[in-house]
């Protein structure tokens, strides 16, 4: 049986996208490349959000790409069974869009900030993303970001049941320190530290590929409702525009 | 500027920075007066910035060569081999003048401008480093300075998606009216995709790609070779000064990469715009070109001719495209959703001309554009000697001393700032800031790598800058031997004063010539680099300082020695610890005064660096650190910070053994069974190794001198900020 697809969203502006693709690769996935113009195909089983700054972040982070058809095709794949993913700038879009409560907000003290950050996993949730997850496990992940700081005007109380990894040491400001939020289904993670960062030994931490494992082996247990031939979506230009790995790192 | 009718060709070039003898050399040249285009194009190409005119002879005493040089001084940027069909391209820019006296866009500008360079060269962007010199810590000004460069690096950087890995920041008076912005960015390119500038093939393409011409940084480059004014006069500068788009910046990086067809030459556009692409271009190639201006996409209208030639505005490069493939490369540029526009053509005239609304603007012969500065020889002075420090009698309490060392600026912690920077985008990075001696990535799905050691001085080089240069290419090679890393090549931004003052330009050729001294030593070559003169304000010229990247290659990344020390290794002295007074941060703070020329042994350095990097290879050293500014005392001191454990250090230590600073000087740690063989090892190989302590407790201790908790470190070093 071939891997189950995933498709990572590039938006103009991502930079996170070759990290993404290459964790889901390494989870077992059929990972790719996929551009933000276009509806997402039908035939994946997970869609990720990379981190970077779409469109350019000069207004607030996420809006604009907020609307981009395949942000918008995202309802069809969860109704569908579907697994979602949107890490930094990934989850600004998913709030962006609605598929979270509350926002994501400059952080306090100020500023864009990079550190290593211990979350630790405070939620025994039904969700495909945290079943390699012992509860209170505590994972060491990167964060890298200026707008992370979560805000829910009903505060924690209104998310508590919604969030699975809190920060140990608040870096950014969010209530209840908050560091990712899951939707009603527990298919679709919002997070701001980054996991695909952490998923190599040699780059200081591999914590963050339990993630993408939990869900690779739920996808297993779980065949989608529908499914179909492979997708031929990609045209000779849209090759060009995200298949840029040829020749280079 | 007005270029009005009513000045003369001569007076209209000295009021744009050209001297008498170069406009004679133009006339003379060519038959002719330049007309009033061709003398701005002239203004600009031949300024210091652009030209090296003052520093083309010194620099070309370096060594360049060397078995892993794939591209040399040049190129767009150096490449050297790193392995497995990788060529590292990197190379350091400064942007002094700008961040002055604009610091956010002047920063962020600097970092676009150099990543072009890598880009330029094939290569994708994979790290950026910065190397920062300010004046007082403490006052208004350089706070204002400090973030806003701060902010600028970070906001180029993060955006367009390279992780910073690391650099130095200096403090000291003499830069607090002109502060250095250099950058370093490398990238990686399979040896054979690299990319060149010479533009051949008469009736080629030529195309402009990215953002859109406007009137930003006209003659910046020329802005570039005066010395900076009163604060007050800085207002009038901004007009020089760039503005960019890191969002166009990615995004034509990615549309220049992945142009696979038709691609014969291409070139950033920098300081002096499309004059300076065009012509060094041609001049590469033995070619000449025709260039439209009308059909270079512009910002505004009514642009000038000489405007639009010498425009600085960022995110945008020239290319020449096989004639039959330009629609082709027009169509990919416009899926990545950046503007090409077809400008010109390549042509065998060796000319480069323009043509502006049915009329031609400029007819020059292309080299004597790019190439033609006649050198600009300048008188040398005498350099006042390096004085010994006064005698003083050491202090009682050395602890004590060691905890104002960690808190001087310069060796006290600035994490703070690496924060504001993305430093693991990319995957790539397996030693960040603070997280080893040098920043150390990995190549793709390899375990190999290769580590950057980014130094910079004002200090040591004040002193002496032929022996103060040296000591600092030291430094670097200690510190890419503590990551296991062998140095194999050089990119070196100099910085120095005006050099019509005679002491200021000895102060440079003398930096230069110890930059060459050091690296024949060491046996590596200089791939390419920068130099910024010029740097001078009211209150004084800055200290010559040499801003010096290295890159070191690694086998197995993961034999490299540990950022951290845990409990129950052995600790290793490595090298002689001083016993003479000899320059210092510990001479400066205890007398107050500038001090000798620096104790350099770089034959010392590189037996140490070897050594260190045939034991990591072992997989035998669990951490390593070598000394410098601050001694052997703050260097154990900033690994127990950086490990939160402690020591317990043996032996017999005087003031000047704890903080005197010279070369091959290092602690490495190692399990108790290793320690015996690399003692032994250290004998066959010439370094002095010591068995001296143990790591453990929650103590600093050094024998009978020190005696300090962790939390007294911790808080000298963090300032209170941790």
């Amino acid at each position: 049986m071939s891997d189950p697809r995933a498709a990572v969203i590039v938006f103009p502006g991502s930079n996170g996208d070759r990290d993404l693709l290459e964790a889901l690769g390494t989870a077992g996935f059929d990972s790719f490349l996929h551009p933000s113009r276009r509806p997402l195909p039908d035939d994946i089983a997970l869609a990720g959000l990379p981190g970077g700054f779409s469109f350019g972040d000069y207004w607030r982070a996420g809006m604009l790409a907020s609307q981009e058809p395949a942000v918008r095709s995202l309802a069809g794949l969860i109704d569908t069974g579907g697994l979602v993913i949107g890490i930094c700038n990934g989850f600004q879009i998913l709030v962006e869009a609605g598929l979270f409560p509350g926002a994501l907000s400059y952080n306090d003290p100020a500023g864009f900030r990079h550190r290593w950050v211990n979350v630790r996993y405070a939620l025994e949730a039904d969700s495909p993303w945290f079943r390699d997850l012992d509860p209170g496990a505590t994972l060491r992940l990167p964060i890298a970001h200026g707008e992370g700081s979560y805000f829910h005007p009903g505060g924690f109380d209104a998310v508590r049941s919604q969030a699975p990894l809190l920060y140990e040491e608040n870096p950014n400001g969010s209530v209840g320190d908050v560091a990712a939020l899951l939707d009603a289904t527990g298919r679709v993670l919002g997070i701001m530290p980054h996991p695909e960062r952490a998923s190599d030994p040699d780059l200081g931490s591999e914590d963050g590929s339990m993630l993408f494992s939990g869900a690779r082996s739920w996808v297993d247990g779980h065949s989608k409702p529908r499914g179909g031939p492979p997708s031929t979506v990609h045209d000779q230009s849209d090759q060009r525009v995200t298949t840029t790995t040829g020749g280079s790192p | 500027m007005t270029l009005s009718t009513e000045t003369t060709i001569g007076e209209l070039g000295i009021a744009m920075g050209l001297i008498e003898t170069e406009i004679d050399h133009i006339v003379a040249e060519l038959g002719r007066e330049p007309n009033r285009v061709e003398l701005a194009i002239f203004a600009g190409m031949w300024s210091e910035h652009c030209s090296y005119k003052s520093t083309r002879e010194l620099l070309g005493t370096l060594p360049t060569t060397g078995d892993r040089v794939l591209a040399g001084p040049g190129a767009h940027a150096g490449a050297v081999d790193v392995g497995e069909g990788w060529a590292l391209a990197f190379k350091i820019e400064s942007h002094n003048h700008p961040s002055a006296v604009e610091p956010y866009q002047g920063a962020a500008t600097g970092v676009g401008g150099i990543l072009r360079d890598v880009v330029a060269q094939g290569a994708r962007p994979v790290a950026v480093m910065d190397a920062l010199c300010f004046g007082d810590p403490e006052t208004p000004r350089t706070r204002w300075l400090q973030d806003g460069v701060v902010a600028g690096i970070g906001g180029y950087g993060n955006s367009y998606g390279v992780p910073n890995v690391g650099g130095v920041t200096v403090y000291d008076q003499r830069y607090e009216g002109n502060p250095l912005v250099n950058a370093l960015a490398a990238g990686l390119v399979r040896h054979d995709r690299m990319r060149t500038a010479a533009a051949t093939g008469p009736g080629n393409a030529l195309l402009i790609v990215g953002a859109t011409t406007g009137r930003d940084g006209i003659l910046g480059a020329a802005f570039a070779s005066e010395e900076l004014g009163e604060d007050h006069e800085h207002a009038a500068r901004r007009s020089h000064v760039q503005v960019g788009d890191p969002f166009m910046g990615k995004k034509l990086m990615q549309a220049m990469l992945s142009l696979e067809d038709g691609l014969v030459a291409c070139q950033d556009l920098g300081a002096c715009g499309i004059a300076c692409a065009t012509s060094e271009m041609a001049a590469a190639g033995g070619s000449g070109f025709d260039v439209d201006l009308a059909a270079v996409p512009q910002r505004e209208a009514g642009m000038e001719p000489f405007e639009i030639l010498l425009s600085e505005s960022q995110e945008r490069f020239m290319l020449v495209v096989e004639r039959d493939q330009v629609d082709v490369a027009l169509a990919h540029f416009r899926a990545h959703g950046v503007h090409a526009a077809v400008c010109g053509s390549v042509t065998d005239s060796g000319r480069l001309r323009v043509h502006h609304g049915g009329e031609t603007v400029v007819d020059l012969p292309a080299v004597f554009v790019a190439d033609g500065t006649p050198p600009q020889v300048w008188d040398r002075g005498s350099l006042p000697t390096p004085i010994a420090y006064p005698g003083f009698a050491a202090p009682a309490d050395l602890g004590a001393v060691l905890l104002d060392l960690l808190g001087t600026p310069g060796i006290a912690d600035v994490s703070w700032l690496y924060e504001r920077y993305d430093q693991t985008v990319g995957n790539r990075t397996v030693r960040g800031p603070g997280q080893g001696e040098a920043a150390v990535q990995k190549l793709p799905g390899s375990a190999a790598g290769y580590a950057i050691s980014l130094v910079g001085d004002g200090t040591r080089c004040n002193a002496d800058p032929h022996l103060g240069t040296q000591s600092l290419l030291g430094e670097a090679v200690r510190n890419l031997a503590c990551v296991g890393a062998t140095a194999v090549a050089v990119s070196d931004g100099i910085n120095a004063g005006s050099p019509s003052n005679p002491a200021e330009f000895t102060r440079l050729a003398e930096t230069i010539r110890g930059l060459g001294d050091g690296l024949r030593t060491l046996g590596i070559p200089v791939t390419g680099g920068n130099c910024s003169l010029y740097n001078e304000s009211p209150s004084g010229p800055i200290p010559p300082t040499p801003i010096i990247g290295v890159i070191g290659v690694i086998d197995d990344i993961t034999t490299i020695p540990s950022p951290a020390m845990t409990p129950g290794e052995v600790l290793l002295l490595m090298g002689t610890p001083p016993r003479d007074p000899g320059l210092s941060t510990y001479g400066r703070l205890m007398t107050g005064s500038e001090g000798p020329a620096p104790v350099v042994d770089l034959e010392a350095d590189r037996r140490l660096a070897a050594f260190l990097v045939a034991q990591s290879a072992l997989g035998r050293i669990r951490t390593a650190k070598d000394a410098g500014s601050g001694g052997l005392a703050v260097a154990l001191a900033k690994l127990a910070i950086r490990s939160r454990i402690g020591v317990d250090v043996g032996g017999d230590w005087s003031d000047w053994a704890l903080f005197g600073e010279g070369s091959g000087m290092a602690w490495a740690t190692a399990g108790e069974d290793e320690a015996g063989s690399i003692v032994e090892a250290g004998a066959e190989s010439g370094v002095r190794v010591e068995r001296i302590g143990t790591v453990s407790g929650p103590r600093f201790v050094i024998s009978g001198v020190i005696d300090l908790s962790l939390n007294e470190l911790t808080t000298a070093y963090f300032g209170g900020r941790e």
